[in-house]
């Protein structure tokens, strides 16, 4: 029987080295002999364009002696998946002896993670394929004797302490746990109900935010933050990496007044990283003013956004989003369609009759400023649109 | 135990005085000071501390001290006075400003250290502590007399005295829990840390660790090792995001200090000072120091 295994595993692990293609496998010690230097011929985490070193620290990392460094976690591969794709929930502490289980509710913490610590804040080493589990690094036993990776009680008990003792200023263990006494099958079961379904609310965000600098030619800077949602369509992610939870758990948002930003001290780059990716052509007072700035108006810079162009996104028209370069106002720089036998005067709710069809648009729109009033006075004495129509109005 | 009260201790002494007369050995001989290679050790790595006071609870319960309720020990309101262990609680956690992140504070736990060199076996007359091959440094209340020269030479002021009790009282200090560890058992409050912010190992592994955690991660670790050269060496080392001595430890030499006594015992045995003028010497102080802290109880 053992012999008929370890054929097997010797044929497998030929075959499946020869599809995988020699390039993965150090060469020399790729032979059948080797059989622990591949450990997963599928899961093609060898595939990884990375080197060996940055995770392992022998030559020849094998199931057995993984000789994984320990964990300098930001510096490592991850690839992610989507908060749906995982589970919505996960029992944690099966055999808790003082406390009982704990019912995490994995998506609605995943779906935060893009903005905060990323999948790999928690799940970090899982450089590939599916998610190892903790234990395999982090022992059940705290008498031990490789000390250097924290047991597996205390690496949960860190990731989670690492956000949520800012959040709850609480070290009570029940903010998590079942009390062992309660920990029945019908309270592990509402618990886990209360989960189904369940995902994080949507972010909400405040339309604007002052900071008070100490910059002494324009101590505040109004960032508003609800244009470069909607109006420039700003992903949360553009700006937002790595967010505490803090940032909307447990603080007092009070955005009418100015926030002190506390940054003091920081080189320029760190305290305008979020700003400086578009704005690097801007001068200090683009931002910084002594009074509070307005909501940015269109009609400011000359051209009224009006009714047809308000619901636009900017980057219909100013196609180099973080230079809202000067564009030509006139329609046609846009509009090419906007010209005499081209023009499908139906699209305005207006079909114009026999006569004025042939007209050339300059009649009845001069200069051909389409967002002005239209002129019948020039040929009508006494018309006025839309009092007077050239043509009947259809729904568009 | 076969504790010696006051009364006895100078019926004692001139027994002791007659031995000594003819060997100044067995005076030394009473104590171990074993410094063993593979000495265990406890790294406490104070940045993952939450401080739940779980560690105090354990401890208690190993040792018979009235431990309370468990959940009890959430209560955050002890935090608002600065405490040292003592005969109620061998050891104690503290809360400090973290100016880092003022919503995340630090937490120290204190307790013996076990020093390389203890002041507090040094400072024994009677050789009642006796630092063992696990690296623990533990009293002996078979031996103690009472004297209270370990409370004033350690560095760290661990050692408290049961002023409470009538009967017999007790010095009583950290023991590194060598009733547990004898029998394969982790220290208690090793045990319980739900943070595993204390590492239990050899003491060089230990030291080795806490390097490799300030080299992955500068940013969270202040670039040194509390006990790893303090009063030569302690088996308990502390890392952090600051150096110790700004979390309540004392700043200390790395030279071992162990203190005036030493000198006074250690000194008068060298130059073979007639032993009953050591011990009316040495009762005198008794005498003063038992005056003073009777004054302070009082
Ligand atoms: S049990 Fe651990 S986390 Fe809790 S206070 Fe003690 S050392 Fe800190
Ligand atoms: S810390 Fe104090 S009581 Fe503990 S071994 Fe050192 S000197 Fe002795
Ligand atoms: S080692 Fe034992 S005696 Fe010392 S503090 Fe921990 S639990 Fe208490």
């Amino acid at each position: 029987m053992k012999n008929k295994t370890l054929i097997f595993v010797v044929i497998f692990i030929a075959v499946s080295g020869f599809i995988i293609g020699q390039n993965q496998i150090p060469k020399s010690k790729a032979g059948n002999k080797s059989k622990e230097i591949i450990v997963k011929p599928n899961d093609g985490h060898q595939r990884l364009p990375i080197e060996c070193k940055r995770c392992h620290s022998c030559d020849f990392p094998t199931k057995k002696n993984p000789c994984l460094i320990a964990c300098p976690r930001n510096e490592l591969i991850t690839i992610e998946h989507k908060p749906e794709e995982g589970p919505e929930y996960v029992i944690l502490n099966n055999n808790g002896k003082r406390y009982g289980k704990v019912v995490f509710s994995h998506l609605i913490h995943a779906q935060m993670a893009d903005i905060s610590i990323g999948c790999d804040g928690c799940h970090h080493y899982n450089i590939a394929g599916p998610i190892e589990k903790c234990e395999n690094c982090h022992k059940q036993e705290r008498k031990r004797k490789d000390i250097s990776r924290p047991d597996l009680t205390a690496s949960f008990h860190r990731q989670c302490y690492s956000c949520h003792r800012d959040w709850s200023h609480s070290n009570d263990c029940s903010y998590c746990h079942l009390p062992i006494a309660k920990e029945t099958k019908e309270n592990i079961q509402k618990k886990m109900n209360n989960l189904i379904g369940k995902t994080h609310p949507e972010y909400v965000s405040q339309p604007k935010i002052i900071y008070e600098t100490n910059f002494e030619n324009g101590r505040l800077v109004t960032f508003n933050h609800d244009e470069h949602v909607k109006l420039f369509g700003l992903t949360c992610k553009t700006c937002h990496q790595n967010d505490r939870c803090t940032k909307c758990h447990d603080v007092d948002r009070t955005y009418d007044k100015p926030r002190k930003h506390d940054l003091k001290g920081q080189p320029f780059e760190v305290v305008h990283q979020n700003c400086i990716t578009c704005h690097k052509d801007n001068s200090c007072n683009k931002c910084h003013m002594n009074e509070v700035k307005d909501k940015f108006d269109h009609k400011l810079t000359g051209f009224d956004l009006g009714k047809h162009h308000s619901k636009l996104p900017c980057d219909k028209c100013h196609t180099v989003m973080n230079l809202p370069n000067k564009l030509n106002p006139s329609c046609i720089s846009c509009h090419t369609d906007f010209v005499t036998g081209k023009f499908n005067h139906k699209r305005t709710g207006l079909i114009l009759d026999d006569t004025h069809k042939e007209l050339d648009c300059e009649s009845c729109h001069p200069s051909r400023n389409f967002a002005q009033k239209t002129v019948c006075s020039d040929c009508h004495d006494n018309y006025s649109y839309p009092k007077q129509k050239p043509g009947k109005s259809v729904t568009k | 135990m076969n504790k010696i009260n006051r009364r006895n201790f100078f019926k004692k002494a001139a027994a002791i005085a007659s031995v000594a007369a003819v060997s100044t050995q067995n005076a030394d001989s009473a104590s171990t000071n074993i410094l063993s290679d593979e000495r265990m050790g406890v790294l406490v790595d104070t940045t993952v501390c939450i401080g739940c006071r779980h560690c105090e609870w354990a401890c208690k319960e190993a040792h018979n001290i009235p431990a309370g309720q468990l959940d009890d020990y959430h209560d955050r309101s002890v935090f608002k006075k600065f405490r040292r262990p003592d005969e109620t609680a061998l050891t104690v956690v503290n809360e400090f400003e973290n100016q880092k992140n003022k919503l995340s504070p630090i937490f120290v736990k204190a307790q013996c250290n076990h020093c390389d060199h203890p002041a507090c076996v040094s400072a024994c007359i009677v050789g009642a502590f006796s630092k063992f091959e696990n690296g623990s440094v533990v009293w002996d209340g078979s031996k103690c007399i009472g004297c209270r020269y370990c409370m004033v030479a350690c560095p760290f002021q661990v050692p408290t005295f049961e002023y409470n009790k009538a009967i017999e009282p007790r010095i009583m200090k950290c023991d590194f829990c060598i009733e547990r560890t004898k029998q394969g058992m982790l220290p208690a409050c090793v045990e319980i840390c739900p943070m595993e912010v204390m590492t239990y190992g050899p003491r060089n592994e230990i030291i080795q660790l806490a390097k490799e955690r300030i080299s992955l991660y500068p940013n969270r670790y202040e670039n040194y090792i509390y006990g790893e050269k303090e009063v030569g060496g302690t088996s308990w080392v502390y890392i952090g995001n600051k150096k110790m001595w700004e979390f309540g430890m004392p700043k200390l030499k790395l030279s071992p200090a162990p203190g005036v006594s030493e000198s006074i015992q250690h000194g008068i045995f060298a130059y073979f000072v007639p032993p009953i003028a050591l011990y009316s010497l040495l009762g005198g102080i008794m005498w003063l120091t038992k005056k003073r802290s009777d004054l302070e109880e009082e």
